[in-house]
């Protein structure tokens, strides 16, 4: 008797329980709220890093905090805002403002580091909460901040990165956010039986250039001595290495600070190496001269009677100096940098030849260089091109081009004929698996006899300039000056001009070519004066850093 | 007969009763190790991350031209010559 009352005692719990069951699970599943058991999280990917071509970090990231408020759990309100406003140095009213007490919880500022974290921690205060994050560290702080780029924030509040190379290889970089789909209990432990998936992140590649750090260095220091000492307005330096358009250094200064970019304008972003147009001047002369020698239009040995100003209908074209030689070499004319002989040769190539071959320089089309903001440099279409022009384009007026272009072109007539596309990651590496970019040649250009012409040509217009540089003499360095004046509102003003030099070393195999433009400089509007001994100083440098033995 | 497989039937419910409170207690267990772990993997990332940065700001050009400057290794303190002494030498006094 007392086993069968047992028995149904049992059996009235067990319907009991199968009941509640199955009210739970078809009448009423929707009561049960998952939240309350099953968290879903986002697995936040870690940004990729960015190297030099020596493997030496240039971008990492680093542990950062996002203080939080919750302001239902603030006890005095008043403290909280004087200690806060003192360590976050912000105007305590307007930090009072942001405290709604309607809310549960208020995001009020990013990017706190360790440090004052800790300091902010040990005041105790109640209703003061961090959530890990992570930012940018750039151990070598701006030496690379146009090339770099940063990383801000989109309209939704997410990372992204913004001009340089965290812009173009935003989506590289990123990576892909995962998911945990996790049961937990009360107190956040996982349960063991429950539901476990999880779809790891995918961390952003990381970046290997082809920067090396310490040309990087050398660049940013004599640039910036060379600003100072010619009062320049601003200056880039681009070094490459001619054969593969590896992109070894490139800094344009007036720059920003990385860490603070918010505090600078937008004109400060700007990458003036890519963005930026400017008339090139006579460092363009090499690029028709090889165009000639190539059409086969001059021969090296050939001569030209310089004999005074050219006039081409309502203008007259000078030399620099309105001094002339009479007769005079080809060589020559590239060394005491000939405007009258350069329009010589180019009547000899041809105007449509002259066109052809701007178009094969690859004027008037981006060069492909991966970093963000790039500009193609307008070429004016054929049709519009008066007789003026057809002259003045020989020795570098009346066409606009970026820096960019124009050490790419220049890099063409000096390797043997190949325009190459420049570029500047050289690996790209995703969890053991590493993307080595190939340099790409484009087209080619020029012969490489043309090519060897012209580097010796090069080489005597360094030798045998009308300026004497202080230059290393046991080195063969091929190189052109350039003074552009710049154009404002129809006119050129001969006050202001763009000074440049661009060079290469060694001349029989390059290993690097090195652009340096300075605007406006203010000691001399001469790129002889100005950008030339900044060049050699650099070039100087490279020598020993590259252990180039002499030659001579 | 009734008697032992009664017994049996309360022995195997206790068995069955001991089996689920250590199933329960080693799923406790195992949770709580995989918090343990998760923590400690996070807190590792996160001292990875802050080595990794001291490691790259020690090696970096900026902090070698600190520390150079520190160390008055730089063109001020290389001694200057005084070549042309009998200026400075009045061999009257």
């Amino acid at each position: 008797m007392k086993t069968k009352l047992l028995f149904i005692v049992f059996l009235f719990f067990y319907i009991a329980i199968i009941t509640k069951l199955f009210f739970l699970q078809v009448f009423a599943p929707i009561r049960v709220n998952k939240d309350l058991y099953l968290k879903t999280q986002q697995l936040i990917p870690e940004r990729g890093k960015i190297f030099d071509i020596n493997r030496t970090p240039l971008v990492l990231n680093q542990n950062s905090y996002l203080l939080f408020l919750e302001p239902k759990k603030i006890n005095d309100k008043l403290k909280l805002t004087k200690f806060l406003s003192e360590k976050l140095e912000w105007e305590e009213a307007s930090l009072s403002a942001k405290i709604d007490e309607k809310k549960e919880w208020i995001s009020l500022i990013g990017g706190i580091d360790e440090d004052k974290k800790k300091e902010i921690e040990s005041l105790k205060l109640a209703g003061v909460g961090f959530n890990r994050e992570s930012k940018r560290f750039y151990p070598e702080a701006s030496l690379s901040a146009h090339l770099l780029g940063f990383v801000g924030k989109d309209k939704d509040g997410g990372n992204i990165g913004y001009f340089g190379l965290e812009g173009f290889y935003d989506k590289d970089l990123g990576g892909l956010p995962g998911l945990l789909d996790s049961e937990r209990d009360m107190v956040g432990r996982p349960i063991f039986s429950g539901i476990q998936n999880k779809v790891d992140a995918e961390d952003g590649r990381d970046l290997i250039l082809t920067i090396d750090k310490t040309v990087q260095e050398i660049s940013k220091k004599r640039l910036l001595a060379g600003l100072e000492r010619y009062q320049a307005k601003q200056g880039c330096v681009i070094t490459a290495n001619p054969e593969t358009m590896a992109i070894i250094s490139l800094v344009c200064l007036p720059d920003y600070d990385v860490d603070n970019y918010f505090q600078f304008s937008e004109q400060f972003f700007k990458n003036s190496a890519v963005s930026d147009v400017y008339e090139p001047g006579s460092i363009f002369k090499p690029l028709i001269v090889a165009a000639a020698l190539e059409e086969k239009k001059i021969k090296p040995q050939d001569t030209y009677n310089e004999e005074g100003p050219i006039q081409i209908g309502e203008y007259q074209i000078k030399t620099w100096n309105d001094k002339y030689e009479g007769k005079i070499s080809i060589t020559r004319i590239l060394e005491k940098s000939s405007n009258v002989g350069m329009v010589y040769i180019g009547d000899k190539l041809g105007k449509s030849k002259i066109y052809e071959y701007l178009k094969k320089y690859g004027f008037g089309e981006l060069t492909g260089i991966d970093l963000q903001g790039e500009n193609t440099a307008y070429l004016k279409t054929k049709e519009n091109w008066y007789p003026i022009d057809y002259s003045t384009v020989t020795f570098g007026q009346g066409i606009a081009l970026t820096p960019i272009q124009m050490i790419r072109s220049f890099a063409s007539i000096i390797n043997g004929g190949k325009l190459m596309k420049p570029y500047l990651v050289d690996t790209i590496v995703n969890n053991d698996r590493q993307t080595k970019i190939k340099p790409k040649l484009d087209k080619k250009v020029v012969s490489e006899q043309t090519s060897a012409i012209i580097r010796k040509m090069l080489v005597s217009t360094v030798e045998n300039a009308e300026a004497k540089w202080d230059r290393p003499k046991e080195y063969s360095i091929g190189g052109k000056t350039g003074t552009a004046q710049i154009a404002i509102s129809g006119h050129y003003d001969p006050s202001l001009t763009n000074a440049s030099f661009i060079g290469f070393a060694p001349a029989d195999k390059p290993k690097f070519i090195t652009l340096v433009i300075l605007k406006e400089p203010k000691t001399s509007p001469w790129g002889s004066e100005t950008a030339a001994p900044i060049f050699f100083e650099i070039a100087k440098d490279l020598i020993v850093y590259y252990g180039i033995t002499p030659e001579q | 007969m009734k008697r032992s497989i009664n017994s049996l039937i309360i022995l195997m419910l206790f068995g069955l009763i001991a089996a689920n409170i250590f199933l329960f207690y080693s799923s406790i267990k195992i949770s709580d190790e995989i918090s343990v772990y998760e923590q400690r993997i996070q807190k590792v990332h996160h001292e990875n991350i802050n080595l990794e940065k001291d490691l790259a700001r020690l090696s970096s050009l900026q902090y070698a031209q600190k520390l150079a400057s520190n160390l008055k290794f730089s063109k001020i303190s290389q001694p200057s010559y005084l070549e042309k002494l009998v200026y400075a030498f009045n061999p009257n006094q």
